[in-house]
């Protein structure tokens, strides 16, 4: 036992217990220790611990496990942020109000213009794509070689670089990899020959399990190739219902596919044209019940509550119907403006948006937003377009003569992403109401949140020339004020990032 | 005029709150009349609150100080704050300094003159003494009894009594007028409560107390210093004028990390300096009751050309700032050591005043390594230490290094190392990156 220890052992005891053998104690301690006077046993033993405890932090010496050096950093492309630029990253990171959106911002600017950010603000933009998704689609990309490496050192920011295939792939993942290695080598394999990914994965279909056969099935859903098809004609048989759900959403993107013909058969046999001497019209002969070969085509033949069992089975039909049918009838406006018999219209419109939806068709959202579709229809048929598709489709909706609540202005320009177009910017602007005696109530103040997050910037002066014409003393200024701040703000972080 | 980052601006902020309400001022809409004068070093502007006049905000650059006339207790203010965080955004201008702003420098300066001290009443401070002088003694004699019973009977009941087994004898040191003792053994129920091993953490503690007590009956046979040392541990009371007319350690001091922490009603913060030209390192404190705000004008990242006055002590470290010559300026390269540099240090400073539990070093060439039980630094020598936390962010570090070799502010105790601060070479040029 080393001399310490017999201390501390004596002093846990009690010294009433336990007298310390201090000869333990190093040569140089037991000396002094010796020349100490007291003859009581506990001041004697507390006395030699002062002298030992003395003796051991000053002889500390620097020591510990060998652990290995962790990976260098490779190559960092790009350039370093100037301080500025930092400052203002750190100043979004803290900013719980319009943090999301100037980060998505940032983020998207640096990685366009090749800046690293500061090292030390990577863990919190790690963590920051950690907790939501739509931020990591934004920040990874600007991470750099940097906030690559560092997150292979935490298990939570690996695995979010791994589902996102960002990091480097490993070409044995797919024979002996762990599900997560897999399932990113699937997905990156996607990205970049998804004919080959679709080989790959129907040698290997029959082997998987229902939950990797749900999850292989949901990522082709997301972006689905001809090469997938006869993968996904077998899935429609699947044990897994979920796995049969996605089976039916990807093929419905597939055009060219023989469930795609089927549906279109259904659809025709559905509706007609009828032409007539004023103005034709569409007879629609909804399914009269929901057959078999329906239910394997994914058609459920219970129509959720509230809506009647043949609307609903029309409307999945027209929504997995590839809109190249309805082609010889005309542009998706023509088509739009045709009388419709009965009460069907509302069906083809949610129909048609469903089928558009999964097509990311913008002509045809842009058609449908001309010609009524509901707003609650519209916003996700919007989102699902490619963000430059956006802004037509929002300017033909917000361009109409009906008045539009705030709220739904802000829930349709919410989903265009920053900056936007002049002519949006325009649309935007004129919907805004007039400001009057009254301070802008809540739904207009979240209005104006938006344009202040997503309007260019170089807007700036028209937002001004708003504020500028109200008197002095109106209750629209200070919030009209905070738009321009946030523009300015935008402005300058931009060009920081240049 | 060195214009300082919006970071360095947030450090001064009382907390984050106030960090927060400042950000939001510092945009141009708020303000009007700002304008900021290198010959006076001032920075001004109006700001408009909910009132219907603005606030009149002025910053003094070389305390830096501040005058606002907004109703807020907090110090700096959010106007303040505002102000400075525009003014490092390159949004305020030059521009002559309006009377108002002149008639606060000029109130300021007059203060700054010190008043002629006052004739101490010698006899009555000496009574004063002597009464204290013979009631620490008795506490004491006291807590040396106590000592002693808790080694006879064993430690091992300790951490079954909590904190209520030491506060009875830790109020009758407040009674004898020796708060550091009492201090000390508020600490303990937490190292008894502590992990595996906490009794020989315990026993240290036990018989560093018991040094003070032995020390203490031969007060006046010791060394002055180390006399000082011990009154330190006791809590004899240190007047600041004293410290102030000690010598003056005059240099560059480097501030290389700031921590703030909050006991109760009372905040105290820690800033650690250390000289360019000396290599000496300092601890300045300052403290602040009931959310008061604590002393910002010492900046993380920045050099401060001063005079020090340090408490006196064995191996002196408190210091208090007196003569500021100019306004903070950049940090130069920073200078440091390897491991054993830095156990040496620790080692000297244990060996004057055996009471020390950490030293501020600049570790030079460390890489950091991240792994378990604890992450170390690694010097060239292959020399390890491991890696304190303790509010350090470990990941900000790994992410600065690149898993290269760096230097490292840190305090250095006999259980690792405590890290403080990182220099960020990617940018080019170094940058002190608070951890």
């Amino acid at each position: 036992m080393t001399g310490w220890a017999e201390l501390s052992a004596a002093a846990l005891l009690g010294t009433e217990r336990r007298t310390p053998d201090l000869a333990a104690l190093a040569p140089a301690l037991a000396d002094v220790v010796a020349r100490l006077d007291d003859g009581d046993a506990a001041t004697r033993l507390l006395d030699a611990a002062a002298l030992a405890t003395a003796y051991r932090r000053a002889g500390v010496r620097p020591g510990g496990p060998e652990l290995p050096d962790p990976t260098e950093v490779g190559a960092e492309p790009g350039r370093a942020v100037r301080p500025t630029a930092g400052d203002h990253l750190a100043r979004i990171l803290d900013d719980g109000r319009h943090g999301k959106e100037l980060l998505v911002e940032w983020a998207t600017a640096a990685a366009a213009g090749g800046w690293r950010p500061p090292p030390d603000l990577l863990p919190a933009l790690l963590d920051a794509a950690a907790r939501d998704g739509e931020l990591a689609a934004a920040v990874l990309p600007a991470l750099g070689a940097r906030g690559r490496w560092l997150a292979a050192f935490r298990p939570d920011w690996a695995a979010l670089l791994a589902a996102r295939g960002v990091e480097t792939d490993d070409p044995d993942a797919w024979e002996h990899g762990e599900q997560a290695a897999r399932r990113g080598h699937l997905a990156r394999l996607r990205r970049t020959d998804p004919a080959a990914a679709a080989r790959l994965l129907a040698a290997s279909w029959p082997r998987e399990n229902g939950e990797d056969r749900e999850w292989f099935a949901e990522l082709i859903s997301t972006a689905p190739v001809p090469a997938d098809e006869d993968l996904l004609e077998t899935a429609l048989d699947d044990r897994r219902k979920s796995v049969r759900h996605f089976a039916a959403v990807a093929l419905a993107q597939l055009p060219t596919s023989a469930y795609a013909g089927r549906m279109a058969q259904r659809a025709r046999a559905a509706i007609r044209l009828e032409r007539r001497m004023l103005r034709s019209a569409l007879q629609v002969t909804p399914p009269a019940d929901c057959d078999a070969a329906m239910v394997r085509d994914g058609i459920s033949p219970k129509p959720p509550r509230g809506t009647g069992p043949q609307a609903y089975w029309l409307r999945r039909i027209l929504g997995a119907t590839p809109l190249e049918v309805w082609a010889p009838i005309g542009t998706p406006a023509q088509l739009l403006d045709l009388r419709v018999d009965g009460d069907w219209r509302d069906v083809l419109l949610a129909g048609w948006r469903d089928a558009a939806l999964r097509r990311r068709d913008p002509a045809w959202a842009a058609a449908l937003a001309g010609h009524g579709l509901a707003p609650d229809l519209l916003v996700p048929l919007v989102r699902a377009l490619e963000p430059a598709d956006r802004p037509r489709t929002l300017v033909v909706a917000l361009g109409g003569r009906e008045p539009l609540p705030a709220s739904t202005v802000t829930a349709l320009l919410s989903t265009c992403p920053a900056p936007w177009p002049a002519p949006l910017a325009a649309a935007a602007l004129g919907r805004l109401p007039r400001p009057n005696g009254d301070a802008p109530d809540w739904s207009v103040r979240q209005l104006l949140t938006l344009l202040s997050l997503r309007l260019d910037p170089a807007q700036a002066a028209t937002v001004a020339a708003l504020a500028d014409r109200l008197h002095p003393d109106s209750p629209w200024r200070p919030p009209l004020r905070q738009v321009l701040d946030t523009l300015t703000f935008r402005h300058r972080m931009l060009e920081e990032l240049r | 005029m060195t214009v300082w980052s919006a970071e360095q601006v947030l450090a001064l902020a009382p907390d984050a709150t106030g960090a927060a309400a400042g950000r939001r001022l510092g945009t141009p809409a708020p303000w009007s009349g700002t304008g900021h004068s290198a010959a006076d070093g001032a920075l001004w502007g109006l700001c408009r609150g909910s009132g219907s006049k603005p606030y009149q905000t002025v910053v003094d650059l070389g305390g830096p100080a501040y005058k606002c006339s907004c109703p807020s207790r907090k110090f700096p203010c959010k106007h303040a704050l505002g102000l400075l965080l525009l003014w490092s955004d390159a949004q305020v201008g030059p521009a002559e300094a309006p009377d108002w702003v002149h008639a606060w420098l000029a109130t300021r300066a007059a203060k700054a003159v010190p008043a002629a001290p006052r004739p101490p009443d010698a006899d009555a401070a000496r009574d004063r003494a002597d009464r204290r002088a013979d009631r620490v003694a008795g506490g004491i004699d006291e807590l040396d009894r106590w000592l002693a019973d808790q080694v006879r009977t064993g430690l091992a009941a300790v951490p079954g009594g909590g904190y209520r087994h030491f506060e009875s004898v830790a109020a009758r040191m407040v009674d004898a007028q020796a708060p550091g003792l009492a201090g000390t053994l508020r600490r303990l129920p937490g190292v008894a409560a502590g992990p595996e091993g906490w009794q020989s953490d315990l026993l240290e503690e036990l018989a560093l107390l018991r040094l003070t007590v032995t020390a203490h009956r031969h007060l006046d046979r010791l060394p002055p210093d180390l006399a000082a040392s011990v009154r330190r541990e006791v809590g004899y009371p240190v007047a600041k004028d004293d410290v102030l007319a000690g010598p003056a350690v005059a240099d560059r001091w480097q501030v290389l990390g700031r921590r703030d922490s909050d006991q109760e009603r009372i905040s105290t913060r820690r800033v650690w300096l250390r000289g360019q030209h000396s290599g000496r390192p300092a601890l300045v404190l300052s403290f602040g009751v009931n959310g008061d705000a604590l002393d910002g004008s010492l900046i993380p990242g920045t050099t401060l050309d001063a005079d020090l006055h340090f408490y006196p002590g064995a191996a002196p470290l408190r210091a208090i700032v007196g003569v500021r010559r100019g306004e903070p300026a950049p940090l130069d390269p920073l200078a440091g050591g390897d491991l054993a540099d830095a156990a040496r240090a620790f080692a000297a400073a244990v060996a004057a005043d055996p009471w020390t539990w950490s030293w501020p070093v600049v570790l030079a060439g460390v890489l950091p390594v991240p792994g378990e039980p604890r992450w170390q630094v690694r010097d060239d020598g292959g020399r390890r230490l491991p890696l304190r936390p303790s509010g350090a962010d470990l990941w900000r570090l790994l992410a600065v290094s690149g898993g290269r070799p760096v230097t490292l502010a840190g305090e250095l105790t006999a259980r690792g190392l405590r890290p403080l601060s990182v220099v960020d070479t990617g940018a080019g040029a170094e940058r002190l990156v608070a951890l």
